[in-house]
């Protein structure tokens, strides 16, 4: 696998083939990310596809003494998503697990309930409560690098994940910590 | 199934994902069109290279001062030369 560094040198020295290396590299997670955030696969693909333009367009301004590759473009990515999220005010959820077999029976709808309840309450969370619980429990990123992304202290990281979950876990009456 | 691991199963697809296996091609696509435009008549292009060189920025920042300060010392001469004539 060729280093990023690497990569991101071809491509400003006019190597524009190399960029799909990188396209290639980190559409899952920042299409995931973008998902997550605005909770609608219809427009999270568009949102993506900027994302990885506006990168390749400041790829010139990219300081990697500032950052790693992937914080500068998760924080790309959270950005276009909140933008997104402000101009369309993005409320459907569109996006719901279904739990496989027997869709009928009672439990199966009181679970599947309770999923969609999830899905309603992360979505009801403030932004910066949001973007900290997506980038924490399903990017699994460390504190630091949600801290760079976010432009926060790692304590505020933390608050906001605190917060974030003890919301939900008030919201759908938990008897247990998330 | 528990609360618990509803939540986990919750968590679990989050993080799964499926991608359009045309998507790097979409994205090179818009990158190989942006490279054919003609380069100084772009706009976001234009403003790409001053923001990223410093001496083109700093070079602006002195020509507008130079524009305002000679406007300064234009619009002061003819209020000048005004107040002598009607005065």
């Amino acid at each position: 696998m060729i280093d990023e560094q690497t990569i991101i040198k071809n491509i400003i020295n006019g190597d524009v083939e190399s960029f799909r290396l990188l396209v290639e590299r980190y559409q899952k997670p920042v299409i995931r990310m973008i998902g997550n955030i605005v909770n609608d696969r219809h427009i999270c693909e568009d949102i993506a596809q900027d994302v990885f333009f506006t990168a390749y367009r400041k790829l010139k301004t990219f300081n990697n003494e500032r950052s790693s590759f992937s914080t500068w473009l998760f924080t790309i990515a959270r950005n276009k998503s909140l933008n997104a999220i402000k101009k369309k005010k993005l409320i459907a959820i569109d996006d719901n697990i279904e739990i496989s077999a027997g869709k009928n029976s009672p439990d199966i709808l009181e679970q599947q309930e309770f999923l969609n309840e999830l899905d309603r309450h992360l979505h009801s969370l403030p932004k910066n409560q949001k973007t900290v619980f997506v980038l924490a429990e399903f990017e699994k990123l460390p504190y630091e690098q949600i801290a760079q992304i976010e432009n926060v202290r790692v304590t505020t990281v933390r608050t906001r994940l605190h917060r974030a979950k003890r919301k939900l876990a008030k919201a759908l009456r938990l008897d247990w910590e998330i | 199934m528990d609360k618990k691991k509803l939540y986990e199963l919750w968590i679990e697809k989050k993080h799964q994902v499926e991608i359009n296996k045309s998507f790097p091609d979409k994205v090179m696509g818009r990158v190989y069109e942006y490279e054919r435009r003609p380069r100084w008549f772009d706009i976001p292009r234009l403003i790409e290279i001053i923001s990223v060189h410093t001496i083109i920025k700093n070079g602006l920042v002195v020509i507008g001062a130079l524009v305002g300060f000679i406007r300064v010392i234009y619009v002061i001469t003819m209020v000048l030369s005004k107040g002598v004539l009607n005065g």
